[in-house]
């Protein structure tokens, strides 16, 4: 949609955008000094306290640990991976269905909606004992964990979405005889797509927290499976290095996020307004 | 039950339609929820399903009758049946609502710096998406270990899950100020303090009650997390010990009154909200 746009800036940079990389790299350094100087003080803490590292590993011991396990812990974390990404689609998708089924169908909405308002607030981490005993120790249980979690806020966002479009814009696209379905497509999932959007950034980070609940309950495998044995050996530096790539994971997914909705939603006045964060 | 609330809205001469509106609005829902019920319950007697697996709703609700009924009752010993539930929701309510005090306050208190100074914006932004990105499940062991099987470990989860939406919240709102407002204000020489107390909170407000709303629900999430990994009592560990011991019907009356504790607070904060924010258009439309 927008490729030829950006295919005809990139030869040569205007000199807006030159500006405003050059503002975004200025915007980078306080960022920077932020982050070294945490994890500065934590090791200038830790070696002026002389804190065992059983109890707090300084981040050099923790960081030297995380590269001595890096394949390890990657291979493990592939298994989270899976289990969340599987079960994020399951509920992204079964939940824009529902929401595009409940707002067809007024008596489907009418008595549904309610309770999926009430469900969304039922705390499914607490079922995961539970799931292992229905589902066993594979990926299975994780999955329908990470579904749970992430279905109910797709479907109440999306029916929200549905639900607002401008009924100007709306009576425009009746008069001149567009069909339910490109309504649906052309117009109301248009409005819908920021409510979505703002779900799916919630529902990443959630996901992979319902797979590694998931795994922390039973497991053979899974990055949750080694915080957990870890934990269980009082093997810190390995639990801290492995909190610290769940973080540096979380970072990046959340960063690919924020960066494809700007992608996605360039048109949208949240994204113009914003300012490019 | 219809027919009687007919009729007692017949007899003190309610307004007609306004019941036939709440009606209309709560029945469907209710039926759903009953047909789902009485599949469920048509299922496992059908099936003839073990109670361990799946128990059916009145079997639950049986169970969540005896437990409710017991009272106020801490466990014997480590791991035994719950016998009330209520001392387990205390623990978990307790665990939670430090969590969302101390969760808050940060949250606002980072909000009013970041608001003020565009270094400390800069500066704290990335830690703080770096900890809200990392899963509070993975950091809970490591508060275990630290402060062992006391509430302490639970509230930081409880804490850590509830203070990101505060802040973005509590920034945005003190953002948002109207800038045709914010210039006459500055027009009459306010003060920067005038501009924040008189001009800045109260803008902040149906922001505040919004990330309220939602942390409730958060922070007792939280606390389960919390108590899932390591504790001796709380709902989180009552339905842990009774999963590992195939009391599935304890499981489930942990989660539904887990989810009524979220439903009530969650109501509250908006009952509370609507009151505070009669003036805003919000609640006036």
């Amino acid at each position: 949609m927008s490729a030829p746009a950006t295919a005809a800036t990139r030869t040569v940079p205007s000199p807006r955008q030159y500006a405003r990389r050059q503002s975004r790299l200025r915007s980078m350094a306080p960022a920077v000094f932020g982050l070294v100087s945490f994890f500065g003080l934590w090791q200038l803490l830790v070696m002026i306290t002389n804190t065992p590292a059983f109890i707090v590993p300084a981040p050099t011991v923790v960081a030297k640990r995380l590269w001595e396990e890096l394949p390890d812990y990657a291979y493990e974390f592939s298994f989270t991976l899976a289990a969340a990404g599987i079960g994020l689609v399951i509920g992204t998708v079964v939940g824009i269905i529902g929401a595009v089924l409940m707002t067809n169908w007024r008596p489907l909405e009418k008595s549904l909606f309610p309770l999926a308002v009430v469900l969304k607030l039922v705390p499914f981490v607490a079922i995961a004992p539970l799931l292992r005993i229905w589902l066993g120790y594979e990926l299975q249980p994780k999955i329908v964990l990470a579904t749970l979690i992430t279905f109910f806020p797709v479907l109440v966002n999306c029916i929200s979405g549905l639900r607002s479009t401008d009924p100007l814009t709306l009576e425009f696209f009746r008069s001149v005889g567009s069909s339910r379905w490109e309504i649906l497509t052309r117009l109301r999932w248009m409005t819908t797509l920021p409510y979505l959007y703002a779900a799916l950034k919630v529902n990443v980070n959630l996901a992979l927290a319902g797979a590694i609940v998931g795994e922390l309950f039973s497991s053979k495998n899974g990055i949750g499976m080694v915080i957990n044995e870890t934990a269980l050996n009082l093997d810190i530096p390995a639990m801290f290095a492995a909190v610290m790539f769940l973080a540096i994971t979380g970072v990046s997914l959340t960063l690919f996020m924020n960066w494809s909705e700007r992608r996605v939603l360039v048109w949208h006045e949240s994204v113009r307004t914003s300012g490019g964060r | 039950m219809s027919a009687a609330a007919t009729a007692v809205g017949v007899r003190r001469k309610a307004p007609r339609s306004a019941l036939r509106r709440t009606l209309s609005v709560a029945a469907p829902p209710l039926i759903a929820l009953a047909i789902a019920l009485v599949v469920w319950e048509g299922v496992v007697a059908v099936v003839k399903l073990p109670v361990y697996l799946l128990p059916a709703p009145s079997a639950i609700v049986g169970t969540l009758w005896n437990l409710l009924q017991a009272g106020f009752v801490p466990p014997q010993h480590l791991g035994a049946p719950a016998e009330g539930i209520l001392y387990h929701a205390y623990i978990t309510f307790v665990e939670a609502g430090v969590g969302l005090v101390i969760g808050s306050l940060v949250g606002l208190a980072l909000a009013v710096v970041m608001v003020h100074s565009r270094f400390a914006e800069q500066t704290l932004y990335p830690i703080v998406v770096t900890i809200r990105s990392t899963p509070m499940i993975a950091i809970a062991p490591i508060f275990i270990i630290w402060f062992g099987f006391t509430i302490m470990p639970k509230a930081i989860v409880a804490a850590l899950a509830t203070f990101y939406p505060m802040l973005v919240n509590c920034i945005t709102g003190m953002r948002s100020v109207e800038p045709t407002t914010l210039e006459f204000f500055q027009s009459v020489h306010a003060s920067k303090s005038e501009i924040f107390w008189k001009l800045r909170v109260p803008n902040t407000q149906p922001y505040f009650f919004a990330a309220l709303r939602l942390d409730v629900s958060l922070c007792l999430i939280g606390a389960i997390v919390g108590e899932l990994v390591g504790a001796r009592e709380g709902l989180g560990h009552m339905m842990t010990a009774a999963a590992v011991t195939l009391r599935t019907t304890e499981v489930f009356s942990g989660v539904i009154v887990l989810t009524m504790i979220g439903l009530v607070l969650t109501e509250l904060v908006s009952f509370i909200g609507s009151r505070v924010l009669y003036w805003h258009e919000t609640e006036r439309g």
